[in-house]
């Protein structure tokens, strides 16, 4: 009889000698037994239930329990439950012998756990050894696809889970890119240096490093500390917290300017921000930084306070300069208005009054001296003073102060000092064109400064040739001048000696007028000296010999002449009758036909009459001004090219010049030159 | 006349000889003992030899100004009546000036009527 099996069911099995066990796994024993396997193997219902899971495997054929241990544990394997396994073994039988086994096993799983196992067993025994060797061969085919199925199974549940992580790989590897992307554009795409490091080694530098640093990253990175040596030795104590990462001062970012040297040794000036990095626990672990050339920012700045402090300086120096010409005019006006009035006094003698008006004479040449210079100064400032190129000659103009200064010693009493004269050329060969006038002038202000800084010894003057110049030479044996103030003696408003103790006197003006005058001249000035031993001054101006000259800036110089206005008709407005005849005799060779008018009144009612090729217009006339007369003639719709002429040259005037509508402008003194250049352009 | 130790001594110092004649020949019909330094050092040796009852002094002058020297002459004990008398005309230059220690300030060119006023009022 089979155990707790249902009666029909045991005796089906019997006819189909096949055998039903089921394993409760809650029980863990055999809970089902058909009473077929007597008929089979020998064994008895209860035999089985009596056993053991180990005692029935022990009865399987040695050379068979592998494989069928293999194929048992295949059945918990199997990914979907309740899939029958096949496997075959051979069955020691009751009585001894082993029977070849079909085995046909399910698993039963609830809620994930296994509850009951049922194995069908069937004799193949009784086959023919063909038979028996297909079914075999069936079984292990069956096997076969078992094992490739599960392992089909396993490989796509593997590939699904593969799968699943290469697209999280993907999302994770696309971000990173990203977020690199980023980081690069941020980081490459900045004029400034951009850094990021622990306190061992650096983490990042961008490339801007080796721009603004002109050194390799690589170099930094292998030692972080090498930075010390590349910033200036001057800034170096501020970049301390750099090196050491618990010397930041606080947390607050903190920032810095200095200067670092590059390998050429350009110096260039960097602002560094650098902000500590915390981890999650609050511990500072990083540095990351930022570094902008600001070289150019601080140039901008020094030149901006250098600009600033010189302008405060020339503000002080001109309200210095200013008292001081006062005070150098009101000390001989003191004589000149002092005397005056004690002159008029009745009670004084002849003698007395004689020696009154001595002082007050002396005192006014004093005080027309330093208005001169005050003239020149300014004249020189509003760029007011031209040269006037004509033949001089050199000799001459030096015998004549030589003449003059040794009276001049006279009048200062000062029989101590020898006044010599060296002449280079013979006095016929010693013609040059220059301006004689302002020649003379630049070499009496260095006189007038020899003979007032010597006291005894000599003062000697003339010229040498040096090239294609003539350098002029004053050379005293007076107080000096140290090294430190030759260039501040040729500043306006400087004098070697300021402030309100001082030997000497003077505007301060001298030589400033000398050395702009030499550079009109188209020459330089220079000054050798020592302090007690005495000074020289030397300036060149060009030489340029007589026979040579084709300057085009001498008046009535004999260069051919290239313009010819026979047929012109040329109107000069000029009210000042010396100024047109020197108009005139300028415009004769071209053999224009020149006409004048008074006034800006008569310049109108020519223009009305007669057809001019050209109109001079002086802006200073009488009775209607040269730019009233200009306006009338352009609303008249007179188009004739209209120049105006003045001697103010003051910007401005131009614009007035212009706007009135005249064709253009010519600032008097008037050469030649630019005369003709101007009407050969309008006509 | 009286002996010369009556007579006032009047000191002034003055670099520019001009302006000195002037003074000279302002004060001329005055019965004063009249000296002329040239600088500020000179004054002081001046007043280290003399006792003086009125100085002009001008201000700008080589060796020593005469900021310089009315605070040496202060110090020296000189408390004589000083004016300055200087061609820096500025209200500066004249406040400069009284705050150092002068008595009064004229300005050059000098006005003749102001320059007696002191006199009358210091002598």
């Amino acid at each position: 009889m089979g155990k707790f099996i249902n009666d029909s069911i045991d005796k089906l099995l019997v006819q189909s000698e096949a055998v039903l066990i089921t394993y409760s796994f809650l029980s863990g024993r055999f809970s089902t037994v058909s009473s077929s396997i007597e008929h089979i193997l020998g064994y008895s219902a209860d035999d089985i239930l009596g056993m053991a899971v180990p005692d029935l495997v022990g009865l399987i054929h040695e050379e068979d329990q592998a494989e069928w241990e293999n194929d048992f544990n295949a059945l918990f394997q199997v990914s979907a439950p309740n899939e029958p396994v096949t496997m075959s073994f051979r069955l020691r039988a009751k009585d001894g012998t082993y029977k070849l086994l079909e085995l046909r096993s399910i698993i039963e799983i609830l809620d994930g756990k296994p509850v009951e196992l049922y194995f069908l067993i069937q004799d193949l025994s009784h086959f023919k050894d063909a038979d028996r060797s297909l079914k075999q061969k069936n079984v292990e085919l069956d096997r076969a696809k078992m094992q490739l199925s599960r392992t089909n199974q396993q490989l796509s549940s593997l590939n699904e889970k593969l799968e699943k992580h290469n697209l999280e790989l993907e999302e994770i590897h696309e971000k990173l890119i990203f977020s690199e992307e980023i980081f690069r554009q941020v980081a490459e795409n900045t004029n400034d240096v951009f850094w990021l490091r622990d306190n061992q080694n650096i983490i990042y530098i961008n490339n801007q490093f080796e721009k603004i640093w002109g050194r390799k990253k690589e170099e930094l990175i292998e030692n972080p500390y090498k930075i010390t040596e590349w910033i200036h030795p001057e800034d170096l104590t501020d970049i301390e917290p750099w090196v050491n990462l618990n010397s930041l001062p606080d947390d607050s970012p903190y920032t810095e300017h200095y200067r670092i040297v590059r390998p050429d040794g350009e110096v260039r000036w960097l602002w560094s921000r650098i902000f500590p990095v915390k981890d999650k626990t609050g511990r500072k672990y990083r540095l990351v930084g930022i570094a902008s050339d600001i070289t150019e920012q601080k140039e901008y700045e020094e030149a901006l306070t250098i600009a600033k402090e010189k302008a405060q300086e020339s503000d002080m120096l001109k309200s210095s300069f200013l008292a001081n010409i006062s005070h150098e005019i009101r000390t001989p006006m003191n004589g000149i208005i002092g005397f005056s009035e004690l002159l008029s006094r009745e009670d004084i003698d002849s003698d007395t009054r004689q020696s009154y008006v001595n002082i007050m004479k002396k005192s006014s040449e004093q005080l027309i001296r330093i208005i001169d210079d005050i003239i020149d100064f300014a004249k020189l400032e509003a760029n007011q003073i031209r040269i006037e190129k004509a033949s001089m000659n050199i000799n001459t103009m030096l015998d004549q102060l030589l003449t003059q200064y040794n009276n001049q010693l006279g009048i200062m009493n000062k029989a101590s000092v020898t006044l010599l004269v060296n002449k280079a050329l013979p006095d016929v060969a010693s013609s040059v064109i220059s301006d004689e006038q302002r020649v003379r002038q630049v070499l009496m202000h260095l006189l007038d400064n020899a003979c007032k800084y010597t006291v005894e010894g000599f003062i000697e003057f003339g010229y040498t040739l040096s090239g294609e110049q003539v350098e002029f030479f004053v050379k005293d044996s007076g107080i000096g001048i140290p090294g430190e103030k030759f260039d501040l003696i040729f500043e306006q408003f400087r004098q070697g000696d300021e402030g309100h103790t001082r030997r000497y006197g003077g505007t301060g003006l001298g030589l400033p007028i000398a050395k702009a005058l030499v550079n009109l001249l188209g020459g330089s000035i220079r000054l050798e000296s020592v302090p007690e031993k005495g000074s020289t001054f030397y300036f060149t101006i060009p030489f340029e010999a007589q026979q040579k000259s084709t300057s085009g800036d001498e008046p009535f110089g004999y260069d051919k002449l290239k313009y010819n206005w026979k047929e012109k008709l040329i109107l000069v407005a000029e009210d000042d009758e010396l100024n047109f005849e020197y108009m005139k005799v300028l415009l004769e060779p071209t053999q224009a036909k020149v006409i004048r008018a008074k006034d800006g009144s008569q310049a109108i009612k020519m223009c009305s009459n007669l057809n001019f090729d050209v109109i001079l217009m002086d802006i200073r006339l009488p009775v209607l001004n040269g730019i009233q007369a200009t306006k009338r003639l352009r609303e008249m719709g007179i188009v004739t090219p209209i120049i105006a002429q003045t001697a103010y040259a003051m910007d401005d005037d131009e614009k007035k010049c212009l706007d009135a509508g005249c064709t253009s402008y010519l600032a008097k003194p008037i050469s030649k030159e630019r005369l003709f250049k101007i009407i050969d352009s309008v006509l | 006349m009286t002996t010369d130790k009556k007579k006032p001594k009047i000191l002034i110092v003055e670099d520019e000889e001009s302006n000195y004649e002037l003074l000279r020949a302002i004060l001329r019909k005055m019965d004063l003992e009249l000296f002329w330094a040239q600088t500020g050092i000179q004054a002081l040796e001046y007043c280290r030899k003399h006792s003086f009852g009125l100085i002009f002094m001008d201000i700008k002058m080589p060796e020593m100004n005469g900021y310089d020297a009315i605070l040496k002459l202060r110090e020296m004990g000189v408390n004589c009546p000083i004016i300055a008398q200087t061609a820096y005309a500025r209200i500066e230059d004249e406040e400069r000036a009284l705050s150092l220690g002068f008595n009064a300030y004229i300005s050059k060119p000098i006005d003749r009527g102001r320059l007696m006023s002191f006199i009358e009022k210091y002598l």
